[in-house]
């Protein structure tokens, strides 16, 4: 079958699985329906927090905007999946954002039916495995910062929030060779900072960054 | 808190160009009170020169070599150097006397201190130097200890930069909006203190020299190596080897050479792709905007059809006209959205063809204009990507390049290496210079590690102050739209963004502080990035680049205010904007303390009635305007044509009442 893919049709495919793994991490974190930029949010922190887990980032620049984490290559693929049917959409409406901006905001859940077979055939690969896994602990971490939380998490991120590039700027996780993006590298430097006491596993540290950003967040208010 | 000159007083005394009114007068007298000061002129009376005399007032001698000539600041070093003796001259030159006995004395507040100074119109010399009541030392060195002490600035060369970039806006004039060199110097004399900013200079200023002596050192290396070769093929070698020596030498040399331009064109070249990416970013955002409000439109359009409708359905209808994609299978459906649109468009049901209640007007040309905005959307994606996918391979092709180049002059270097030790034992000289060659490899070789370190722990310090300025961002970006609001009919505003640049000419690029312009247009929808002053319009580039100037004098200025210069702004105002631009001009000179001073030919147009209006300058005889026709020595043509310029001068006044 990936032989008849090209390397376009894979990448749609990745960033899919890792949509349908999103959404499926939210509903058993109980969220059980996404709005637009929470998923957005989570789709860029799942990508920022990627390199900790030795995964792959699927969509390394974004827009710095007010709203938030928003990629339009993630909504490409939202849009695709409630095509196909895989994911239900809600509540339906468009807004415009503050930096005035036509958006898309709607509410997005699982269709079990025809999302369940996907993730249980990824499942049986042991990097796809390694991939849900992880978004189950990126949601599971942001879900304790709440919707309102998980909203404003952009703004406390290490790269996002990075203040030195403005609204409007390039956001770029790429990171390079010689080291991972700002986010990856604060979660990182936790472990380095408990070893050797105590090792942290990329769980943990995951946790940990989510709980640094809470902090973060607390402080501001 | 950087203390920007406040003038007060310009007088001149003896110089033939400016005789002055009346039989006894000695020259001109300008006060400069709180506000604007209107220079009237026609050609070769002597507005530019004024304005030069004000400059070099302030600069004495001295100036920054080549900084009037760039056109970026880019790595020009910012020492001061004593002006070649013509230069020094050149207001001498203007005169039949030389200027020999001609003085010209300034006054004018830096900070606290009130500073008057006389200086000889036929070389600029120093007569008379006094802060306050107190008479100083009448010498050069401590006029500018003077300068740097009361203006905040660490050394004479930055008070140089001062004047250039923010006080005096020449003819000649250069943006500093889109010179991110002369940004990056400005943003750290003006927003660091005095030690940070002493640190930034001699940092830089050391990678530039240990970045120039190690490619002294390369060049010499080089030279020696081929001088080595030669002389290993002229002794008893076989011809064969000789031959390939010889071959390998000139691929080598030439190589290099290659290589070296290819490094230095990295950062270009990765700034290039960075500035597409953000531009593809930029028009998909934008091209998400204007899809989801024609989807929206839409939809309003369609929700009739769908009483009991699911989300879903709506969902994928609207995408199927909006994008002409169907969601369900993925197709590109061109022809079916085309027959959806048309339904909508008769006010039929989308979905069983049958007349249903009629979408109003306003909602159809809602749908139409939506529909066109999509489409510019589009246009603008496609070339973003287009633009992008070129910048990208470029800088792929240009590693690619450069690692290929890099592998073969190592493996070429290799082979002459062996080649080099198949040398009978006996040639003592070739043996002492291969371990000559050997220490001075070895020594470029730590020199380089060495500069990359410094380079690095460069880069640190420069985030670190970069971080220290950018606490200041919003004040400048607010200042910044107060004054070009009133310009503009655009959208316009700056964005913090920092400007890639090497130290020197090769090594990794540090990201040093800037701004950038994000401008909407005619163009363009939304707000798009402006990385030069070709892609605004001529009006526009001068008042934007003047905003920003008024900008950081009310923000980094002691108590906010400062002067301004401005030679002959009408030059590139077209007629329309001329009104706005009095509104814009005024306002700075409003702030009080602020001095305005603006040169003008008097040419028809609105510009001088709008700023003799709006500036309250009362009457052609107030102390505010400086009437070179009436103070400066006449030319061939205000001679003869003295009446018309006259009569051109009182109509200029006379609408300015009645406007």
């Amino acid at each position: 079958m990936s032989a008849e893919l090209d390397e376009e049709a894979l990448s749609h495919l990745r960033r899919r699985v890792r949509l349908i793994g999103i959404l499926s991490a939210a509903e058993e974190a109980g969220l059980v329906s996404l709005p637009t930029q929470q998923l957005h949010t989570v789709g860029y922190f799942a990508d920022a927090l990627a390199p900790v887990w030795g995964l792959r980032i699927l969509d390394a620049r974004v827009l710095k905007l007010r709203a938030g984490p928003t990629s339009p290559l993630l909504q490409a693929d939202l849009d695709r999946l409630v095509g196909i049917g895989v994911v239900i959409v809600s509540a339906v409406r468009h807004i415009e954002d503050a930096d005035g901006l036509w958006r898309l905001d709607a509410d997005y859940c699982l269709n079990r039916t025809l999302a369940q077979p996907i993730l249980d055939k990824a499942r049986t690969f042991e990097r796809f495995a390694t991939e849900l896994d992880f978004l189950r602990e990126v949601i599971f971490a942001l879900s304790g910062l709440g919707a309102m939380g998980i909203l404003s998490a952009g703004t406390s991120d290490a790269s996002y929030g990075d203040e030195m590039i403005d609204l409007g700027g390039m956001v770029d996780i790429a990171g390079d060779e010689s080291e991972p993006n700002a986010t990856a590298r604060v979660a990182i430097r936790f472990r380095e900072l408990l070893q050797p006491e105590i090792a942290l596993s990329d769980s943990e540290m995951v946790h940990l960054y989510v709980r640094e950003l809470y902090r973060r967040l607390e402080t501001n208010d | 808190m950087t203390a920007f000159p406040i003038f007060r007083n310009l007088s001149t005394d003896g110089y033939g160009l400016y005789p002055g009114k009346g039989k006894r007068s000695q020259g001109l007298d300008i006060e400069f009170d709180s506000g604007l000061t209107l220079v009237l002129g026609a050609n070769g009376l002597g507005k530019t020169t004024l304005v030069a005399m004000l400059y070099r007032m302030c600069t004495g001698p001295y100036d920054i070599p080549r900084l009037a000539d760039a056109a970026e600041l880019g790595g020009i070093r910012l020492e001061t150097k004593k002006l070649p003796s013509p230069d020094q001259r050149m207001f001498g030159e203007r005169v039949n006397d030389n200027a020999e006995y001609a003085t010209c004395t300034l006054e004018f507040d830096l900070g606290d201190a009130e500073i008057a100074l006389t200086r000889s119109l036929a070389n600029l010399e120093l007569l008379e130097l006094s802060v306050g009541v107190e008479g100083l030392p009448v010498r050069e060195d401590r006029y500018q200890e003077v300068i740097k002490e009361n203006a905040g600035v660490n050394t004479f060369g930055d008070w140089i930069l001062v004047l250039r970039h923010l006080i005096f806006y020449f003819e000649d004039r250069r943006s500093l909006v889109w010179d991110p060199s002369a940004q990056r110097q400005l943003l750290r004399l003006l927003f660091l203190s005095p030690a940070s900013s002493k640190e930034w200079v001699e940092a830089e200023r050391d990678i530039r020299q240990r970045d120039s002596h190690a490619r002294n050192v390369q060049n010499v290396l080089q030279k020696e190596e081929r001088s080595f070769s030669e002389s290993e093929a002229a002794t008893s070698m076989a011809d064969d080897v000789r031959e390939e020596l010889a071959q390998l030498e000139k691929s080598q040399k030439k190589e290099q050479r290659t290589l070296n331009v290819l490094r230095d064109q990295v950062a270009a070249l990765d700034a290039a792709k960075e500035s597409a990416r953000l531009e593809v970013l930029q028009a998909e955002s934008g091209h998400e905007s204007a899809f989801r409000n024609l989807e929206r439109r839409q939809l309003v359009a369609i929700a009739g059809a769908f009483p009991s409708s699911s989300d879903t359905a709506r969902y994928l209808m609207a995408q199927l006209i909006s994008d002409e994609e169907c969601l369900a299978c993925g197709a590109h459906s061109p022809k079916t959205a085309k027959d959806l649109r048309k339904r909508i468009g008769e006010d039929r049901c989308v979905v069983c063809n049958s007349l249903v209640e009629k979408t109003s007007k306003v909602g159809a040309r809602g749908v139409a204009k939506a529909t066109k905005e999509l489409e510019h959307a589009s246009i603008r994606q496609e070339a973003a990507r287009e633009k992008r996918d070129v910048a990208e391979q470029e800088y792929e092709e240009l590693l690619g390049e450069i690692q290929m180049l890099s592998t073969k002059v190592a493996r070429r270097s290799a082979r002459i290496e062996e080649l080099a030790s198949k040398l009978p034992p006996d040639e003592a000289k070739l043996h002492e210079q291969r371990r000559e060659l050997a220490t001075m490899r070895a020594q470029l070789g730590k020199r380089k590690k060495e500069l990359a370190q410094r380079r690095k722990s460069f880069g640190r310090f420069i985030d670190r102050t970069s971080r220290e300025i950018l606490a200041r961002r919003d004040e400048v970006q607010e200042g910044f739209e107060e004054f070009a609001e009133g310009f503009l009919l655009e959208q316009c505003r700056l964005v913090w963004a920092p400007h890639k640049d090497t130290v020197g000419q090769s090594g990794t690029a540090i990201d040093f502080p800037a701004f950038d312009l994000e401008m909407t247009g005619a163009d363009f929808s939304s707000m798009v990035r402006r990385n030069g002053p070709q892609q605004v319009s001529e009006s526009q580039r001068e008042f934007i680049d003047l905003a920003f100037r008024m900008a950081l004098i009310q923000v980094a200025g002691s108590g906010g205010i400062g002067s301004i210069v401005i030679d002959a702004p009408e030059s590139s105002l077209d007629a329309v904007f001329v009104t706005r631009a009095a509104d814009v001009l005024v306002r700075f000179s409003d702030s009080a303390g602020n001095r305005l001073l603006i040169t003008s030919n008097l040419i028809e147009g609105n510009l001088i009635p709008e700023l003799i209006r709006k500036g309250d300058i009362k009457s052609e005889a107030s102390k505010r305007v400086v009437d070179l026709l009436k103070l400066a020595a006449p030319t061939a043509a205000t001679k003869v044509l003295k009446k018309e310029y006259e009569d051109v001068r009182r109509d200029l006044f006379k609408r300015a009442k009645k406007d």
